[in-house]
């Protein structure tokens, strides 16, 4: 992690600057016991399917030896194949990120701090946000056509949703309390925002921004599966065409593992930004 | 140099209303401070003293009555007047330093102004070292320090002081009840303390002010004309202490309904449910 | 009370102006061919295709089908939730084998799975339940499972200074104490399991069904259908929100604000 903020002047302030080193190795300790225990039931699980492959309890077509999709894993990454969906798939998902979550922060801005604004568009938002996004997929295909567009405007529209309304939220919850402080020190409305209603709604802005992202890598999939001629959804779907079951379930596991390092990178900096709320000890 | 003028509160009303109906929290209050005065305020709890002191620093302009300082009738918030809050109120997302120079952020101080006031600031209740600690990272007592300061760094005319000390160990508070007396005398700031601790309030006050309730307001004023600094074993400074928490147990049996009929206005009961 | 009434006016007006001029845009531009009318239909046609729909039972038929395979998979993933979710919540050792890899398959996107599905048990009844069951399942068994962890461990003692045995700390201390947050896990999961019920029909194409009505309508470009599929999905969908917020809140009434997310 970066260096503690603070700088320990004196014993005293010694004690939230840093861990004690015999603490961070204790905890360095327990985090490897927690990593061991937690690939056990992986690993019997992946017993279990060698055994059932080598004792023809299922036929290979179904369900293929381990070995042969980590074959056929190795094959794909090092043809350069794999990567070239990953990158597909990550491309599309950043790009509609940056619209949704642009335009979401806009709305939700606007919604959050005026009610004139909440007025105009509130309604037509929230008639709109009664269809979950995938619902709207059928609408776009006709409209818009099985294209590359309508991938965008889905995955752009998951996050923008989640984004706009919990950045309203967020705003919306600024306790009054804390309001009242910016007034007593006649706060302008500039340094109201910036000093009490943003970081207050900090936390919950970077719920919806997380949110968004893991309802977009959801659309993603949904997308690819049906439209796409790259990246891991298509290659999900040609793999089942195909009858390649190792495809599918090494694209399955890719698709995990970018979705789990997504939200974990998501809640590290959300953690950064609000590193007064790690520990609550006077709720 | 003192250019607040008194604070002259008349026939002062204040009612909340609730779904239950309007609930009426002070009613005919009348209280004169002058400038530079140090005004104590005790009272059960619930009598309105905290809503009182949000009426004078213009938090609520929806009373009876009126409020004027210097002649001009109160009218939202400024920074003439400061408030230390009964819960704090520290912004959680900024530490203990940060949370001093809010206070400051409007004041016309330069940047090296600003950093040197809140640093003595911090040093004068005792938390130099605290300074980037978030106020999760605080005691309650070191919090209610924090607050303090905030309230004093930006000097100004008039402060309000809503039980600053509730949470402080024997000793801390004792140095920072002298601390506070030694602003009020150097920066000749007019300060108004609510406290439940009645010695607190003798040993800081030209005038202790006693509260009731139901609805609240004012019972009697006790002026405490002693020479400062003051002694808490002093024989008269015993004398007026005893008096006032005699009042005060007294007031406190009117709070539980047992006040005389005629004391007994609007519906007690109903600030407890609320 | 005149300004009062002014002011309201005022904002209802500024409410309705953006969906009536997308709706007054919609009719006009349908009726006088601005958007191409091959694609774009008129509410008319729209009213139109669902009495048609709705002539020889169809309509009803599909929606019955759709909330009756929701309810079988609801079922099933509520209950397996539960059931694993309150095992890793209650033993230490199920949640440090389990938990990490509960995590890991959750984090993999649920449509994600409809491939290897459709491998295993081919596109018929069996693969939509699983799905469905699927979907409810990951919220149903980690909300189950953070209740349990965040009963206040002041409760935990409790329940040993009055020696609870372990049935008795269950039923009158943890169950009670993770309510609130596995009544979320199942909400969400009644919500999911729509959407889900919905996207496997037009994955996996079932016969009448809202799923069915969108993928005919969206295969044949008949925005109409579309249309009336989309508002089923909706419509349903809300009605299946209020209606676990309402469960909710009667299970929960007695206490402070647990609900009111
Ligand atoms: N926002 C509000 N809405 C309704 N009633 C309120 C509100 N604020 C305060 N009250 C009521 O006003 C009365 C006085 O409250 P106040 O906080 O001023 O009391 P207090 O004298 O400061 O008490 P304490 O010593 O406990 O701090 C109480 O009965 C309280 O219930
Ligand atoms: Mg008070």
């Amino acid at each position: 992690m970066s260096k503690p903020a603070l700088s320990a002047r004196g014993p005293a302030a010694r004690g939230f600057a840093a861990r004690p080193f015999a603490t961070q190795r204790l905890a360095a300790r327990r985090f490897a016991g927690r990593a061991l225990s937690a690939m056990i039931l992986p690993a019997a699980l992946l017993l279990l399917w060698q055994i059932a492959s080598t004792r023809g309890w299922t036929p290979r077509q179904i369900l293929p030896p381990p070995k042969i999709v980590w074959a056929s894993f190795l094959d794909l990454a090092s043809s350069g194949e794999l990567l070239t969906h990953i990158k597909a798939s990550l491309l599309r998902v950043a790009i509609s990120f940056l619209i949704g979550s642009g335009a979401g922060l806009v709305l939700g801005l606007g919604m959050g701090l005026s009610r004139r604004v909440e007025d105009l568009f509130g309604v037509a938002f929230h008639a709109v946000n009664q269809v979950p996004t995938l619902g709207w997929l059928p609408v776009m295909i006709v409209v818009v056509g099985l294209n590359d567009t309508l991938s965008y405007i889905l995955i752009a529209q998951a996050v923008f949703v989640s984004v706009a309304i919990n950045t309203q939220r967020g705003l919306r919850q600024t306790p009054e309390r804390l309001v009242e402080v910016a007034r007593v020190f006649r706060l302008t409305r500039a340094q109201l925002l910036r000093k009490v209603i943003l970081p207050s709604a900090a936390p919950q802005i970077f719920t919806g921004l997380r949110f968004g992202l893991a309802n977009g890598w959801v659309s993603l999939v949904v997308v690819e599966l049906l439209i796409s001629s790259e990246g891991l959804g298509y290659l999900m779907s040609w793999g089942r065409q195909a009858f390649q079951l190792d495809l599918v379930l090494v694209a399955i596991l890719v698709v995990g593992v970018i979705g789990l390092a997504m939200d974990a990178g998501l809640a590290r900096l959300e953690g950064l930004f609000s590193r007064w709320q790690t520990e609550k000890r006077f709720a | 140099m003192t250019t607040s003028g008194t604070i002259d509160i008349r026939n002062l009303g204040k009612a909340y209303s609730s779904p239950q109906g309007g609930f009426q929290v002070l009613q005919g209050l009348n209280l004169t401070i002058r400038p530079g005065e140090f005004v104590s305020i005790v009272g059960g709890s619930g009598c309105g003293k905290s809503t009182l002191l949000r009426l004078i620093s213009g938090l609520e302009e929806d009373y009876q009555g009126d409020i004027r300082i210097g002649g001009e009738r109160v009218r939202g918030t400024s920074l003439d007047r400061g408030i230390v809050f009964q819960d704090l109120r520290l912004l959680p997302w900024l530490n203990a330093e940060q949370n001093v120079a809010l206070a400051l952020e409007n004041a016309p101080l330069s940047k090296a102004e600003k950093r040197r006031a809140v640093a003595d600031h911090l040093e004068m209740v005792g938390l130099e070292r605290f300074a980037k600690a978030y106020p999760h990272q605080l005691s309650g007592g070191m919090s209610q320090r924090v607050a303090i300061a905030r309230g004093l760094v930006n000097k100004p005319e008039l402060l309000l002081l809503d039980e600053p000390f509730g949470a402080l160990d024997a000793l801390t508070r004792s140095h920072l009840q002298e601390e506070l007396e030694r602003v009020w005398k150097e920066e000749d700031i007019t300060m108004v303390l609510v406290t439940h601790d009645v010695e607190e309030a003798v040993f800081l006050a030209d005038r202790v002010i006693v509260m009731e309730p139901g609805p609240g307001r004012i019972r009697r004023e006790v002026k405490v004309p002693l020479p400062r600094p003051r002694r808490r074993g002093d024989p008269r400074f015993v004398e007026i202490k005893e008096d006032i928490l005699r009042d005060f147990s007294s007031s406190r049996t009117s709070v539980n309904g047992y006040a005389a009929a005629g004391q007994a206005a609007a519906e007690p009961q109903l600030g407890w449910a609320t | 009370m005149n300004g009062l009434t002014g002011l309201s006016t005022r904002r209802l007006l500024l409410k309705s102006l953006l969906p009536a001029l997308i709706l007054g845009y919609y009719a006009l531009a349908t009726r006088n061919h601005w958007l191409n009318p091959r694609i774009w239909v008129t509410p008319g046609q729209i009213w139109h295709a669902a009495a048609g729909l709705n002539r020889d039972g169809f309509l009803w038929l599909a929606v019955g089908e759709s909330l009756l395979r929701d309810l079988i998979g609801f079922t099933l993933g509520t209950a397996s939730g539960l059931l694993i979710g309150g095992a890793l919540g209650l033993s230490r050792w199920a949640d440090r084998l389990g938990t990490p890899t509960l995590h890991f398959l959750k984090a993999i996107a649920i449509f994600a799975w409809i491939p290897m599905l459709t491998m295993f048990f081919g596109i018929g009844e069996l693969s939509k339940i699983v799905f469905i069951a699927l979907s409810a399942f990951y919220p149903v068994a980690l909300n189950t499972l953070e209740g349990i962890r965040s009963v206040p461990p002041s409760q935990r003692e409790l329940a040993r200074v009055y020696r609870l045995n372990p049935w008795q700390r269950l039923k009158k201390v943890i169950a009670p104490s993770a309510l609130p947050s596995i009544l979320t896990g199942i909400q969400l999961a009644l919500i999911l399991t729509w959407l889900s019920t919905v996207g496997v029909e037009y994955f996996m194409s079932a016969g009448p069904s809202i799923g069915g009505i969108l993928l005919n309508g969206a295969e044949s470009f008949h925005l109409d259908l579309v249309f009336i599929g989309v508002i089923l999905l909706g419509g349903i969908g809300f009605a299946l929100d209020q209606l676990a917020h309402g469960v909710g809140r009667h299970l929960l009434r007695n206490r402070p604000q647990t609900l009111n997310a």
